[in-house]
C-alpha cells in the first residue's frame, strides 16, 4: 500500500514539474489530520456514518464528544442492523437509537436530521418529539422518509406537525424531504420563506394547502413532486423566480401552472395534462415521459412552441402513425440537440 | 460554444511561494472563492491565494481543469443538470487516480478545498480521509490520528455502555 502511495506521488511529482518548467520547493511532509481546523474536522467527520462517528469517542479522551460536533445526524436501518431487509423487526431498535442520540444533542445545533426507516405505526409515536428536537436543535435540513414498501391504495399517511414549528424554525429551514405524510396549513402559516430544495414524495394534501404553501416559498430552487395525487389542478399564483429545477413524476394532477422564469431543468413522468411553466428562457433542459400515446405532430409542432428555449429534449411516448388503412402503434424516445423554433 | 471559443478570458493566480499560474477563468471560476472575486470585480490582473503553495495550488488547479463543464458557455453552475453516464465515470476513475497521494498532500488538500470553496474537491478529499478511518482497526485508527488511548478501563466501560448500540 505504502509503495502504491509513494509511485503515486512520484509520478505526480512528475506531472507538477511539468507544469511550469520549475522545481517546487518541499512542502511541510508531517501535516497531520487533527492539524486541520475543528470547523473541517467535524465537516469530515459529518461524512461517518452516525455509528462510526460516536464510535470515534472511544479513541482517546480528545476525541471523546468530538462526534457531537458533528452536525449531521442520519438515521436509517444501518444504523441499528447490518441487515437491510426486514426493517420492521429493528423498529424498537431504531427508535431507542434515535431518541438516545437526541437526547445526547439537546440543546446543540443539529444541521442536517435525516430519518429514513420504513413505515411502522410504532414510529408514529416519536415522530412529533423528533420534529419537537428540529425545531430546538436549528435544524436546516429536514428529511422524513418513512415511505413503506407496499404504499399502494395506504391513506394512513403520518401528519407531519406543521403547528410545532415555530417562526424561527421556519426562517431556518433550507431543505425540506417528506415522503408518506400529509399536511394541514395552520392559519396564518406564512410558509417557509429560505426554503431552497423541497422534495414531496407520497404526500397527501390539499390542492389549496399545496399551492398556499408552494406560493410562499419564494426561494425556491429545487422542487420535486413524486406520487402526490391531487386529483385536481395545481395553480401557483405567486412566481417562483429562483425554481431551477421542477420535477413531476407519476402524480394524478389536471393540471400544472407555475410562473417560473429561471427555471433551468423540467422532469415530467405522466399523462398527458396542460403544463404551463409561464415565460421560461432559460429552460433548456426537458425531459417528458408521456403515459398516454401522443401523434408526433402534437411532438413536433405544439412542443417547440410550449417549450421554445428547449436544447436538449429527450421525449419518450407511444405514437400513433397512420399509414393507408393501419394504424401502427410503436414506442419511440427521442432526443433533439439544439432544438429552437428557427430550426 | 462560439462565446468560449472568442472569448477565452484568462487569470492569472499567485501562491505565496511565487508562482504564478495563467488559468482560464471558468476553469478558475470552480472555485466559488475565487468567483465571487471575479464577480466583485476585484480581479483584474493576479490573484494571490494565500496559505496553499504552488505543488498544492497546482494540483487543485490540475483538479479544475478537468471538473470544468464543458457545455453551457453561460458558466452557470453545472450542478442542476446530467453529465452523460460515460462522461461521469470517466470523472470518477480520474479523480480515483488523483487522490492516490500522501495524507499530507491530502490534508492540504482538504484546507485548499476548504478556503477555495470547491465543492467537488472537499467531497473528494474528505470522503477519502472517511474510507481510510471506517476501514481499519481500532488501533490504526489511532495511529492514522495520531493519538494515544489514554482512558482508564472503567472510563473506557462507561462510554461504550452510554452509546452501547454503536459497538454492537
Amino acid at each position: 500500500m505504502d509503495n502504491d502511495l509513494t509511485c503515486a506521488r512520484k509520478r505526480h511529482m512528475g506531472s507538477y514539474e511539468s507544469y511550469q518548467g520549475k522545481v517546487f520547493k518541499k512542502t511541510r511532509a508531517n501535516v497531520q489530520f487533527t492539524d486541520l481546523p475543528e470547523d473541517m474536522l467535524s465537516m469530515v467527520l459529518s461524512k461517518l456514518p452516525l455509528k462510526d462517528a460516536v464510535r470515534s469517542g472511544i479513541l482517546s479522551s480528545k476525541w471523546k464528544d468530538r462526534w457531537m460536533l458533528c452536525p449531521k445526524l442520519r438515521f436509517d436501518v444501518l444504523t441499528v442492523s447490518k441487515n437491510v431487509f426486514y426493517e420492521q423487526q429493528y423498529t424498537q431498535k431504531f427508535i431507542k437509537t434515535v431518541n438516545a442520540v437526541m437526547q445526547q444533542h439537546q440543546g446543540m445545533v443539529v444541521e442536517e436530521l435525516m430519518i429514513k426507516f420504513e413505515f411502522d405505526c410504532r414510529i408514529l409515536d416519536h415522530i412529533n418529539s423528533w420534529v419537537a428536537f428540529v425545531v430546538s436543535s436549528r435544524t436546516k435540513s429536514l428529511a422524513l422518509d418513512i415511505a413503506p414498501t407496499d404504499y399502494f391504495g395506504r391513506t394512513d399517511q403520518y401528519r407531519f406537525p406543521l403547528e410545532l414549528l415555530d417562526n424561527k424554525s421556519i426562517f431556518q429551514l433550507r431543505h425540506l424531504k417528506l415522503s408518506f405524510a400529509s399536511f394541514e396549513l395552520p392559519p396564518q402559516f406564512s410558509g417557509f420563506p429560505n426554503l431552497r430544495t423541497l422534495d414531496l414524495y407520497l404526500l397527501r394534501v390539499s390542492r389549496k394547502d399545496l399551492q398556499d404553501m408552494l406560493s410562499n416559498c419564494i426561494n425556491l430552487e429545487w422542487f420535486s413532486i413524486f406520487r402526490c395525487h391531487l386529483n385536481d389542478e395545481l395553480t401557483v399564483a405567486c412566481p417562483l423566480s429562483k425554481l431551477l429545477y421542477f420535477r413531476v413524476v407519476h402524480c394524478r394532477i389536471t393540471k400544472i401552472v407555475l410562473n417560473a422564469a429561471k427555471l433551468k431543468t423540467f422532469i415530467f413522468y405522466g399523462r398527458l395534462y396542460p403544463v404551463d411553466l409561464g415565460d421560461a428562457p432559460n429552460l433548456i433542459h426537458a425531459f417528458l415521459d408521456f403515459y398516454t400515446p401522443v401523434t408526433l405532430e402534437h411532438a413536433l409542432t405544439i412542443l417547440p412552441k410550449v417549450l421554445p428555449s428547449v436544447q436538449d429534449l429527450t421525449l419518450r411516448a407511444s405514437f400513433e402513425l397512420k399509414v393507408c388503412c393501419l394504424t401502427l402503434h410503436f414506442n419511440m424516445q427521442v432526443g433533439f440537440s439544439g432544438f429552437s423554433p428557427s430550426q | 460554444m462560439a462565446t468560449r471559443e472568442a472569448g477565452k478570458k484568462m487569470i492569472m493566480l499567485k501562491s505565496p511561494d511565487g508562482m504564478e499560474f495563467e488559468v482560464e477563468e471558468a476553469v478558475a471560476m470552480e472555485s466559488q472563492t475565487i468567483r465571487k472575486m471575479i464577480e466583485d470585480d476585484c480581479a483584474d490582473t493576479a490573484i494571490l491565494i494565500p496559505n496553499i503553495n504552488s505543488k498544492i495550488l497546482s494540483r487543485v488547479i490540475e483538479y479544475c481543469n478537468k471538473h470544468v463543464p464543458t457545455t453551457g458557455a453561460t458558466g452557470a453552475a453545472a450542478s442542476d443538470t446530467v453529465a452523460p453516464a460515460a462522461l461521469a465515470e470517466d470523472l470518477k476513475i480520474w479523480d480515483a487516480e488523483f487522490i492516490k497521494v500522501n495524507r499530507a498532500t491530502r490534508f492540504n488538500l482538504i484546507q485548499a478545498a476548504s478556503y477555495l470553496n470547491i465543492k467537488g474537491l472537499l467531497d473528494l478529499t474528505s470522503q477519502t480521509t472517511i474510507d481510510t478511518i471506517s476501514d481499519n482497526s481500532l488501533e490504526e485508527i489511532r495511529s492514522f490520528l495520531s493519538t494515544k488511548n489514554d482512558y482508564l478501563p472503567e472510563e473506557e466501560q462507561t462510554i461504550r455502555r452510554e452509546n452501547q448500540w454503536a459497538f454492537q
